[in-house]
């Protein structure tokens, strides 16, 4: 049993009784109230969801979606790390030189500038509303259920983003690569759309279900 | 471009003088178009307590909670009156709220100040009856020292918790 049913059906009996008790042997109507009171919060947590109903199928879809990618960055060799575009594109370099003349609306597989290919892919279209933290909270946590609990500190050029409670397996390692595990991935979609910045998956760091990754803002050519 | 704060009040000094140039940046800070960043923030929870640039609200929290404590205690009658109302009144309206405030959302930027301070009073208006109706239940009843030191107990206790969840955004700064 999860420690906040436990608590919550332990709430739930014990301020029904003390409600029942109150008023009909104590005939006391504060205590009453305090019973009542209990007895709607144990109602609440029980019925508020721990994790996103659609969690499971979420995961489900996710895990198709990392497989696919996995094949298509393995058949095209990427190997560098891709570049999170605030369009929701993400843009896998293919050559080992890049610049910063990234397209703004890609309607090719692969884009070429200036002799550096990219490998262009369309990023899940994730609700990112409000500042990153919210943002993130309500994609990954809320939406998709692949951690439980989301923490942002940002500078200028620099995220840092904590997830906790990460519930998806590991993809391919060309896949971790290029794109970073499956979470901070989709935490990066996430907060390019949110901040409205190009990103890029600078490290990351995972310890049991945590996972600390350090993203970084770059500049599209002309915008410095 | 990052530069170190002093090297950029410098430069400013030369033209503007050193005062003006502090200001100068200050404006900038608060428009947001600064932004200053801590190079060396607070490795563990002590240090981040002792470090007055992060811990700052919680000592002149618990400092009010002392002050009117003190107040409470010693000033009965004479013309100090007036300082225990108003530290009473601070103490019961918006202290247990504020701490609560900073508990529950310990990131600056997710509420305004106006906002942060609005809902310390509503939240302290919340929190005080409860108190109260948990006293009345116990042998010390709803008297004056019974509440007082039960407030300072759960607003202490909350800012602490409220300091420890600002702190784990300092150490996930300082891992990143």
């Amino acid at each position: 049993m999860k420690l906040a049913t436990f608590v919550s059906a332990n709430l739930g009996i014990w301020g029904a009784s003390l409600a029942v008790y109150s008023f009909w042997v104590l005939k006391n109507i504060p205590l009453t109230a305090l019973g009542l009171g209990a007895v709607v919060i144990s109602a609440s947590i029980i019925s508020t969801y721990s994790e996103s109903p659609y969690s499971e199928a979420a995961l489900t879809a996710l895990e198709a979606y990392t497989a696919n990618l996995a094949r298509i960055l393995e058949e095209f060799g990427a190997s560098q790390r891709a570049i999170y575009l605030k369009d929701g594109f993400i843009l896998a370099p293919l050559s080992s030189r890049i610049d910063g003349n990234y397209p703004s609306n890609p309607d090719r597989m692969v884009f070429g500038s200036r002799g550096c290919y990219y490998l262009v892919l369309e990023g899940p279209k994730l609700p990112a509303e409000g500042d990153p933290e919210a943002a993130l909270t309500g994609s990954l946590v809320d939406t998709l259920g692949v951690c439980d609990a989301v923490r942002v500190v940002s500078s200028d050029y620099r995220i840092t983003v904590e997830l906790r409670g990460v519930r998806i397996s590991e993809p391919s390692a060309r896949f971790t690569a290029v794109l970073g595990p499956v979470p901070v991935h989709l935490a990066a979609t996430a907060l390019a759309k949110a901040m409205g910045k190009d990103l890029v998956v600078k490290e990351w760091r995972e310890e049991k279900r945590r996972i600390v990754a350090t993203i970084e803002v770059i500049e599209r050519a002309g915008e410095g | 471009m990052r530069k170190e704060l002093w090297e950029l009040v410098r430069e400013r000094a030369g033209k503007k003088g050193l005062l003006n140039s502090c200001l100068e940046l200050y404006k900038s800070w608060t428009r947001g178009s600064l932004e200053l960043d801590d190079p060396d923030p607070p490795s563990s929870f002590s240090e981040y307590l002792t470090r007055l640039d992060y811990s700052l609200w919680l000592w002149t929290l618990l400092f009010l909670i002392s002050a009117t404590i003190a107040v409470v205690v010693t000033m009965k009658a004479g013309p100090l009156v007036p300082l225990r109302y108003v530290l009473g009144t601070i103490f019961v309206i918006f202290l247990p709220g504020y701490a609560l405030i900073e508990a529950l959302y310990p990131r600056e930027e997710e509420l305004e100040p106006l906002e942060r301070l609005a809902l310390s009073i509503g939240l302290s208006l919340a929190l005080v009856p409860l108190v109260g109706l948990i006293l009345n239940y116990t042998p010390f009843g709803i008297r004056l020292y019974p509440v007082l030191i039960s407030l300072a107990l759960l607003t202490a206790c909350i800012a602490f918790i409220g300091a420890y969840r600002k702190h784990q955004y300092v150490k996930l700064l300082r891992e990143g």
